[in-house]
């Protein structure tokens, strides 16, 4: 349902299969989207927890994004979700302003990582953190609460680099969900 | 449960970050491509088999990334949604 050169790019599904058989439904939503779009930057997939990922119907939405070598063992993801999950306990489950998290790995591991080398690729441990405003998230980052955590998100052992932004999404919800 | 259906029952959120083209107010809806974009984005959900969820718009520092999730219940879901 993104634009890129297969979509979906899936490792579930074989591009030469679905490339006919898409184009009655799938193509046809996307056929005007290059007229605004200039091209995809990636089209991939994440298990977020808790599913669905309701954090993200918040007024803003700080995606974060832990990338780490392709190759990372199931342990090493462990260890990293752990710390996750121990800043979301010390740290964002502490401040009133947080309206939901959801997190959660990248399903292929080969996510380009945004200010990286030059065709960087990674695995990624995505959290999506919903807030009011950016006022908030911002005053949030003042807290002892989060000065004396953050280390748990940035000091990750094998981690190549962090990113986080903010969007605002709007949410189509299928009638009868 | 054998490998694959583990697989095929998991839920998944399929996302992506696309470019927009430079000046369009794709999330303004008094615009054209405000309404061409929510007009394709509002379709995914209505078909049978297809996404739960769609969620769309901006980044806030780079305006000119759109940021695109649909849930999925299962990947069998989804590849079945992708096939039709």
């Amino acid at each position: 349902l993104l634009r890129s050169e297969c979509w979906p790019v899936d490792q579930f599904v074989l591009c030469d299969t679905h490339e006919s058989s898409f184009n009655r439904y799938g193509k046809d939503i996307v056929a005007d989207l290059p007229k605004i779009l200039t091209h995809g930057e990636y089209s991939k997939h994440a298990s977020l927890s808790p599913f669905p990922p309701l954090a993200l119907k918040a007024p803003v939405v700080e995606v974060m994004v832990a990338y780490f070598p392709s190759g990372i063992t199931q342990a090493g993801k462990d260890a990293a979700s752990a710390r996750f999950h121990k800043f979301q306990e010390k740290a964002l489950a502490k401040c009133r302003d947080v309206l939901g998290v959801a997190v959660g790995w990248g399903v292929e591991d080969d996510f380009p990582i945004k200010g990286g080398k030059e065709g960087e690729k990674g695995t990624a441990l995505f959290a999506a953190i919903g807030w009011e405003s950016v006022d908030k998230h911002m005053a949030f980052r003042e807290t002892e609460a989060f000065k004396e955590n953050v280390s748990l998100l940035t000091d990750m052992e094998r981690m190549l680099k962090i990113t986080m932004v903010h969007v605002e999404l709007r949410c189509v919800e299928r009638e009868g969900v | 449960l054998t490998p694959q259906a583990r697989i095929d029952n998991m839920t998944v959120t399929e996302l992506g970050v696309m470019g927009v083209k430079p000046g369009l107010k794709v999330m303004d809806t008094s615009t054209e491509e405000g309404k061409l974009l929510k007009s394709i984005y509002d379709k995914p959900t209505a078909f049978p088999g297809g996404p739960s969820r769609a969620y769309y718009g901006l980044e806030m520092e780079d305006p000119s990334r759109l940021w695109a999730f649909f849930d999925f219940k299962s990947v069998e879901e989804h590849r079945t949604f992708a096939e039709k």
